[in-house]
């Protein structure tokens, strides 16, 4: 039973929004059972970064994303039409989230207990 | 019902707070309860008491003040969120050796804890995004 679901919409990079969206996530694993969904630009996040943090001087986050079994988090979604809209089927990811649809969605929207979006 | 609000937009940059005030005062007025409301990304800036916007223009700093006073909330920022952006009360700023604190008065700085702890009470959580 997910008690908290956290959305995640932002893309990495132009803020340090999903970093700390990240970080909110993390700190609902410690206290209850969450899923994590990937929607829109947050899909992006999901991208292995290429660029060395020397070049952009910024934390690496998503590499957090591949410890998220480690924080007892195994439900990652992303949203299937943001995948497709991006082109994201082709591209390194850091994880593979389990892909869902608009209908999917909706019926994990339903099924949390709270959601949580950022 | 009993809610939570989870606030994130900018009080330069986006209607978060704005929307959020309103929101907050229509469910008190209604006879709704909020547990916390939960200041978080760039939201945290609202606090700074050393904001000084023209006087004919919406102080959202004391109009949350106020609200705060009225209804005895809970005005509870993430301490990241706030270090990151310079908003530090006098423990914070002894602690970095900064040379002044800038919490405005009725905010309290703690954990995402106080997040996630009032997500699971609540009957609701409202989040007003970036």
């Amino acid at each position: 039973m997910t008690q908290l679901l956290f959305i995640l919409s932002h893309p990495p990079g132009s803020s340090i929004y999903a970093q700390e969206a990240f970080d909110a996530a993390l700190a609902g694993s410690a206290f209850s059972n969450i899923a994590i969904l990937f929607v829109g630009a947050g899909c992006l996040q999901l991208i292995e970064p290429k660029l060395a943090v020397e070049a952009h001087q910024r934390k690496d986050f998503q590499r957090g994303f591949r410890a998220l079994p480690d924080y007892d988090v195994h439900d990652v979604y992303g949203c299937e039409d943001s995948f497709k809209q991006f082109g994201l089927h082709n591209q390194t990811l850091v994880i593979q989230p389990t892909l869902l649809t608009r209908v999917d969605i909706s019926a994990h929207l339903n099924a949390a207990q709270r959601v949580l979006c950022f | 019902m009993n809610f939570a609000l989870n606030i994130q937009g900018s009080p330069h940059t986006s209607n978060s707070l704005w929307s959020a005030l309103n929101f907050a005062q229509a469910c008190l007025r209604e006879g709704h309860r909020i547990h916390r409301v939960f200041f978080y990304h760039d939201a945290v800036l609202v606090a700074n008491t050393l904001l000084a916007p023209p006087q004919d223009e919406m102080n959202l700093t004391t109009a949350w003040q106020t609200l705060g006073q009225d209804y005895n909330l809970d005005l509870c920022l993430c301490v990241a969120s706030c270090l990151r952006r310079g908003i530090l009360n006098d423990s914070e700023a002894q602690r970095f050796e900064k040379t002044t604190s800038n919490l405005a008065a009725g905010f309290n700085i703690s954990g995402l804890g106080q997040l996630i702890e009032a997500s699971l009470v609540s009957d609701r959580v409202i989040s007003f995004g970036a």
